[in-house]
């Protein structure tokens, strides 16, 4: 639904890292509407750290992130709260309230941000919950799901303001190949049939080849950017004899500081 | 189903037909914005006009996103127009379509949230009464499994992780000095000022010296150090093992074959047994010095004060302090364990435990003072 070309989030010479220590520097990419973009790299190599930035949780060192016409880096108060409600965010642990119920979970954004009646709220967090698999587990607590579950129901309570874009973090950690395929097949439809945006950290490659339209690889040493493209493409015609290495999951690697 | 947040406007037109068959006219773009106001209104207006069929027109829909989708769902599971009014909803783009029809009224049937059940009064006594066996159960195991968790440990004095009882007496005891100083000290300042008055009119201020001294060493002093442990320590103890528990941490213990008791718990028991009549002692000292800098300043000597107290203030006091501190250290320290390893799960888990153990530490502290006070009258100490 209404899928275009347009890049919806355009991230200029973003340089990232904590306190003195420079993780990633001199990043320059785009995400377009409606496409499924995966942030991978190797274990440790700062990916979850620049999705952390891309959300504004961080604030980068030196560079911009747009979304549309605003800077999320130099946006305040009431422009950056707009901003946020742009997008949705699964956590890595999924980051569901304990306190409540899985319904109340996804309920939450509605309650705060929106005049609808109860009924509405109900109605629409059940929806949401039956786009994700979840409506039977609505009346459960997060703690007496399981890990996919959780995800899931996370991914529920990100789309509860049809936000358009959604991050999620490390979607497939943790979990058995049937349920990682079935979050991948959520993915899959919510992007074709509903028209998300995606931006997914990862390194499960199953994964990367089953949803992702476009990625990038993070490399911790050179820290930047070392492939960008299909994953197809990069698996079989990178330049970097790294990044091949990587799609194509062989052991030991060579040191992408020294290929040239 | 892109979000929008400009300005949103959608539409509806309502007809009450003949025989009670009704349409409704909706258009424009249907979102969380444009609904709100909305649905209150065809709420107020399906009230007035009663109907038996409606037929829903979103033919002119442009955009309809999840809270567009929500009255759609209402209005065809009766939550607007009434459960006994069949509607049909119609001309909807097929993309929506497919999206509507994935939710049907029996998803929302079975699965909104059901008021709680209410149970008797006979069935909440029962399930209290139910929850306190197991609890005293519990209570009297873990009694159990500290008693030979020491035993074994003492056995073994080398495995017995001195480095761990070590740390917990500069965490529980050398840092919390400080305030175990202040409090004895101004509860031995007050005391004393406080006593100074009634005692003037009998003319016996001297005699705050003994009073001073028989109170904080069998009673007050112990009971101030044990409260202060409670609340800084047991609880921490409380804490730390629960956050454990919750970490699997000590599931992870127990599959190693070192059982959780004898590796976290009896290490913090000893340390709260031979920390609290430590601080007991110090705490005796403090508040009466406090106390003395009292009667200085009320014109009595050092030595006066020191001679009337010798006179009072017997060993036996000061060892009747000892002992409860022993009794004391053992409980908080036992509570707080306990409590931890009862943590159950959820965020607020952890949380709960530290107050249980803060609450049933301080209330067992003064149960433990009182039968101890009634054993020292029937020996006559």
């Amino acid at each position: 639904m209404n899928v275009s070309n347009g890049a919806v989030i355009k991230v200029k010479n973003l340089t990232l890292g904590y306190g003195e220590k420079v993780l990633m520097q001199n990043l320059n990419f785009e995400v377009r509407r409606g496409e499924v973009f995966v942030i991978l790299g190797g274990s440790g190599c700062g990916k979850s750290t620049v999705l952390k930035h891309m959300i504004g949780l961080y604030p980068p060192m030196t560079g911009e992130i747009w979304f549309g016409p605003d800077n999320l880096v130099t946006a305040q108060g009431e422009d950056r709260i707009r901003l946020l409600r742009q997008f949705g965010v699964m956590y890595q642990s999924g980051a569901l309230f304990g306190s409540m119920t899985v319904l109340e979970n996804v309920r939450l954004p509605l309650d705060e941000f929106t005049d609808l009646p109860a009924q509405a709220k109900e109605l629409i967090a059940l929806t949401k919950l039956k786009l994700v698999a979840m409506e039977s587990a609505a009346n459960k607590m997060p703690a007496d799901l399981s890990g996919g579950m959780q995800k899931r129901a996370a991914i529920a309570r990100a789309i509860a303001l049809d936000p358009g874009i959604l991050f999620l973090d490390e979607p497939s950690a943790g979990l058995d190949p049937i349920t990682s395929a079935g979050l991948d097949t959520l993915i899959r439809d919510l992007s074709r049939n509903l028209g998300f945006t995606f931006v997914i950290v990862t390194h499960e490659l199953q994964s990367i080849f089953a949803v992702a339209d476009r990625v990038i690889m993070l490399d911790g040493k050179t820290k930047g950017i070392i492939g960008t493209g299909r994953p197809d493409e990069l698996r079989d015609h990178s330049p970097n004899p790294w990044v091949r290495q990587f799609f194509n999951r062989q052991a030991q690697p060579p040191d992408p500081a020294a290929i040239t | 189903m892109p979000a929008t947040l400009d300005g949103s406007s959608a539409s509806f037109e309502l007809n009450a037909g003949q025989a009670g068959n009704g349409t409704l006219i909706l258009t424009g773009r249907l979102d969380a914005r444009s609904i709100a106001g909305m649905w209150k209104e065809l709420e107020a207006r399906f009230r007035q006009t009663p109907m038996s069929t409606l037929e829903v027109n979103a033919a002119g829909v442009g955009y309809c996103d999840g809270a567009g989708l929500a009255l759609l769902h209402a209005l065809s599971f009766g939550g607007l127009a009434g459960p006994e009014v069949r509607v049909t909803v119609q001309g909807l783009r097929p993309e929506l379509l497919k999206l509507f029809e994935t939710f049907a009224a029996e998803d929302y049937r079975e699965n909104r949230p059901q008021p709680p059940e209410h149970s008797s009064v006979t069935e909440e006594v029962g399930r209290v009464a139910l929850d306190a066996v197991s609890g005293l159960k519990e209570e009297l195991s873990f009694i159990g499994e500290v008693t030979t968790g020491l035993a074994a440990n003492m056995r073994r004095a080398k495995a017995l992780r001195w480095g761990e009882i070590w740390r917990v007496f500069e965490v529980a005891g050398v840092n919390a000095l400080p305030i175990i100083s202040l409090i004895s000290l101004l509860v031995g300042l007050i005391i004393a000022f406080e006593a100074a008055g009634p005692f003037e009119m009998f003319g016996a201020q001297i005699y705050i010296a003994n009073m001073l001294g028989i109170i904080m060493a069998r009673e007050l002093a112990g009971l101030m150090a044990a409260i202060i442990l409670a609340g800084r320590s047991g609880s921490a103890f409380a804490a730390e093992l629960g956050t454990m528990k919750v970490n699997e941490e000590l599931n992870a213990l127990e599959t190693m074959g070192l059982s959780p008791v004898r590796f976290l718990v009896v290490q913090r028991i000893l340390a709260g047994i031979l920390l609290t009549p430590l601080l007991t002692i110090y705490a005796i000292f403090v508040s009466i010095a406090g106390g003395v800098v009292v009667m200085m300043f009320m014109g009595f000597s050092l030595v006066t004060i020191y001679n009337q107290m010798a006179q009072s203030l017997h060993l036996t006091d000061i060892l009747i302090g000892v002992v409860k501190g022993v009794i004391f250290g053992a409980l908080i320290a036992g509570i707080g364990c306990l409590r931890g390893l009862q943590t159950k799960k959820g965020p607020s888990a952890v949380g709960e435990s530290t107050t249980s153990s803060v609450v049933t530490a301080i209330l067992m502290i003064i149960v433990a003072d009182a039968v101890v006070a009634v054993l020292l009258y029937l020996l006559h100490l």
